[in-house]
């Protein structure tokens, strides 16, 4: 059974559109959730846990009916929405003291764990906190409970490599025993290189794929060679960077024997989110 | 709900809210327009709402594993709460204002006596301030001028209805049947029987009335709120 799952979620704006997005996730894996600024991650994940009232669609968490359940779905989530930036003159302490008593799983060695691991002070108040270190309390809360699914909005973001790499280790060790999943939104495609298992890319409110990283990636190949060459397969290409020596692009893997006369190589999640995002605005451009 | 109490109480009430209860104590002024003191009390829970919005307390709110219509049932509570330790006050104060000296002292020249009806009044000035001014707290875009400008306009323009009505009846009292009634059974503390029921009656009237207004009050906030995008 499906931990998560995402069916024609719709939301519908003056100038942007959440078109049917739909997507799921199983118990034991991470899904990296990318697309550009403005592309809808953050709406898709606010309007998921009702943050965002729906125009269609549904969400199930744990075989339960998000809408319906409201409460009881949210006690097996664990979400942050980037830095914590609520009651900025109370302590830590205080807030957690609020927080805790909301959830039945509390696990309160888990949660001093974290509070060591990422060398938080619960004497401080928020707004002595880094934007870094308010990430870090975010997720502090976030993983105490026990959730099954954690959703997370750019919880990389502000953190430094060193406790970026940390997080990411600590994300691949919470999946281990296959009960639980995350699904996390970021720019910083690297991270999601390091430990993703599923890719859901959205591009303007509409999901372009969601599958696993691998098929993800061998649906892609980039294909580099003369500018002779790259206007002879103009076409076929999703995108392309022209240089001194020639071009750089990205083909559909289906459409790269084509470019027999070019060298291919396997494209990296990078590549195919810079090059497909520039056919985007080849299409936005030419409307 | 006693978890999301705790955390209103906790991260959302400022402390210094409570020092609007001193408000209260203007029930020991010998010559006052009353109600004025309800209107106090409505005003300083708007701080509860603007602490928040500048807290972020409906984004942390929003993470908890709460429906969102409870957000508003616990800020409800916690401002009826807040509400009623002041009605308790006031009530306190007003019996305490009657047997202090001097005694015998003429009609209040300014509005409402201090009595039963006071009390039903002013918690029918409360449930006025939960039906038109908290619902717009619960609005995606909070104008804090407009809204404290359609409360004062609103509420104003009660009290000066009911403390009018206790002013008309204490000059006509001599030559109105129906405002000499009023001045001997309802605009007075209550001494006679008939004083005693017909003041009862007009604390439950008020108490009906602030449960009526505010239960609509709630209801229009969980709609506003259901249609807010966090």
């Amino acid at each position: 059974m499906n931990l998560l799952e995402v069916k024609e979620l719709t939301k519908r704006y003056e100038h942007f559109t959440l078109d049917r997005v739909s997507f799921s996730l199983e118990p034991g894996y991470i899904m990296g959730f990318i697309g550009r600024n403005g592309a809808g991650k953050s709406t898709t994940i606010k309007t998921m846990l009702n943050l965002i009232r729906k125009d269609g669609g549904s969400v199930t968490v744990d075989g339960m009916d998000f809408t319906e359940n409201e409460s009881v779905a949210k006690r097996k989530i664990g979400f942050i929405n980037g830095e914590f930036n609520c009651y900025p003159r109370s302590a830590l302490a205080v807030i957690t003291d609020v927080t805790r008593r909301f959830y039945p799983d509390w696990d309160e060695a888990a949660y001093r764990g974290y509070l060591e691991r990422f060398s938080l002070d619960e004497r401080k108040k928020v707004n002595e906190l880094s934007a870094g270190m308010r990430v870090k309390y975010a997720l502090a809360l976030a993983l105490s409970h026990n959730a099954k699914l954690l959703i997370l909005d750019e919880p990389t973001s502000g953190l430094d490599p060193v406790s970026r790499d940390d997080l990411l280790e600590l994300f691949r060790s919470l999946i281990a025993d296959g009960s639980k999943s995350i699904l996390f939104s970021t720019h910083i495609i690297s991270d999601l290189e390091k430990c993703a298992d599923f890719i859901t890319y959205i591009q303007n409110g509409k999901i372009l794929a969601s599958k696993d990283v691998e098929s993800f990636k061998a649906d892609y190949r980039l294909v580099s060679g003369e500018r002779e060459q790259m206007e002879r397969h103009k076409a076929l290409l999703i995108g392309c960077k022209t240089h001194a020596f020639g071009f750089t692009g990205l083909v559909r893997a289906e459409d790269a024997p084509a470019f027999s006369d070019c060298r291919t190589a396997n494209a990296d999640l990078e590549s195919i989110m810079i090059y497909t995002e520039q056919e985007g605005e080849h299409e936005e451009s030419a409307l | 709900m006693k978890n999301l109490l705790y955390k209103e109480l906790k991260l959302c009430v400022p402390s210094f809210v409570f020092f609007y209860l001193a408000f209260s104590c203007m029930m020991l002024i010998p010559s006052y327009p009353y109600l004025v003191a309800f209107f106090f009390i409505c005003n300083a829970t708007m701080y509860i709402f603007t602490q928040g919005q500048a807290n972020g307390d409906f984004q942390y709110s929003a993470m908890l594993p709460i429906a969102k219509r409870d957000i508003v049932r616990a800020r409800y509570l916690s401002v009826m709460l807040f509400q009623m330790l002041f009605v308790v006050l006031c009530t306190g104060l007003i019996f305490l204002h009657h047997g202090l000296p001097p005694k015998g002292l003429p009609s209040n020249p300014a509005g409402i006596d201090g009595g039963l009806t006071l009390i039903g009044a002013g918690l029918s000035v409360i449930g006025l301030y939960n039906l038109i001014g908290i619902p717009a707290y619960f609005k995606s875009d909070i104008k804090i001028g407009r809204i404290m400008l359609t409360t004062i306009i609103g509420l104003f323009a009660y009290i000066f209805v009911v403390e009018g009505i206790a002013i008309a009846s204490a000059v006509a009292q001599e030559t109105v049947p129906l405002f000499d009634w009023i001045e001997r059974t309802l605009d007075c503390f209550p001494e006679t029987p008939a004083a005693w029921n017909a003041q009862i009656i007009a604390l439950l009237l008020g108490a009906a009335a602030y449960a009526a207004l505010t239960a609509l009050g709630l209801r229009k906030s969980i709609r506003n709120f259901e249609q807010v995008n966090l």
